[in-house]
């Protein structure tokens, strides 16, 4: 099963290592999908079906927190395990988002071992054959 | 709530961003040269802020030649160094003044009565050498040898 991963940031920059770590990690992924706010996060999700939502909190338009707490207003969208992946790292704001309903908390900077931990936790270690396919789809390549 | 332990914690949080996040040697220079010095015949710069409220106001700042920025940013987001766009080397600038001061608030204040804005590109016309001698308190630091400047001003106290 391919996963669609969803990768809610204002910082272009920060979308693509992010990427690439999880491309790296041999996640058997479907897409991965990018928005720059909370706000556009929700307008993926209308037309594409999400398995996991990694966002940023601190964000123009809508933050994450306010996205996370939309999503668990609506009945399918409450079903996305959302991961935090912020440069805040208070004891407030992780207790804001676990209640608020969120699955994990990475704290920027991370290492890339914290998303794919995290990862494995939410979609399930990948096998061997998916990483092997990852490879030969040129998700090594960097 | 002293300043100074805010400034070190700003320290400690160079180092560990950028080492964690963009795998460089970090160097705070003890021995302070003057920013018009420190980048001299290094062309161009960049600059970055970022605001906070709280029991302190102030606001963070990262300046760098936009050759080194480019160097930083191809290594992070694995390009090479032609490759780089205009928006991802101000993204990568943003986003590691975003991480250093999300880093120095979780270390010097975990109860949270931080708010920190979102980061903004410094107007070029404060990057002029007659104009850098304004940031004061910079941080001279080597990233890998290569040199950029991060400070932290604080406006004033409220509690």
């Amino acid at each position: 099963m391919a996963f669609n991963v969803l990768i809610v940031d204002d910082s272009l920059a920060m979308r693509s290592v992010i990427k690439k770590t999880i491309k790296i990690a041999g996640f058997k992924i479907g897409e991965l999908l990018e928005a720059s706010d909370g706000r556009k996060a929700l307008e993926v999700m209308e037309n594409t079906w999400v398995d996991v939502v990694l966002t940023d909190i601190n964000m123009p338009n809508m933050n994450g927190f306010e996205l996370i707490e939309t999503m668990q207003q609506d009945a399918v969208l409450k079903q996305i395990p959302i991961v935090m992946v912020t440069t805040e790292g208070s004891e407030k704001a992780v207790e804001r988002a676990m209640t608020a309903g969120a699955r994990g908390f990475i704290q920027k900077p991370f290492s890339p071992e914290e998303i794919v931990k995290t990862l494995n936790q939410i979609l399930g270690e990948p096998t061997d054959e998916d990483r092997n396919t990852e490879a030969e789809d040129g998700g090594l390549d960097f | 709530m002293k300043i100074e332990t805010l400034k070190q914690r700003m320290v400690d949080s160079i180092s560990n961003v950028m080492e964690t996040m963009f795998f460089c040697v970090v160097d705070v220079v003890t021995e302070k040269t003057p920013l018009p010095d420190w980048f001299e015949g290094k062309g161009p710069l960049l600059g970055a802020e970022l605001h906070f409220e709280g029991p302190l106001n102030g606001c963070f700042y990262v300046i760098a030649p936009q050759k080194v920025i480019n160097e930083i940013t191809a290594d992070f987001l694995g390009l090479t160094p032609e490759e780089v766009q205009d928006q991802e080397r101000q993204d990568t600038l943003k986003e590691a003044l975003n991480m250093i001061s999300g880093s120095t608030f979780t270390a010097f204040d975990k109860s949270r009565r931080f708010q920190i804005g979102i980061p903004g590109l410094l107007p070029t016309e404060r990057l002029a050498p007659d104009q850098l001698n304004g940031f004061e308190g910079a941080l001279n630091v080597l990233l890998d040898d290569r040199p950029i400047a991060i400070g932290l001003t604080v406006e004033n106290q409220t509690s």
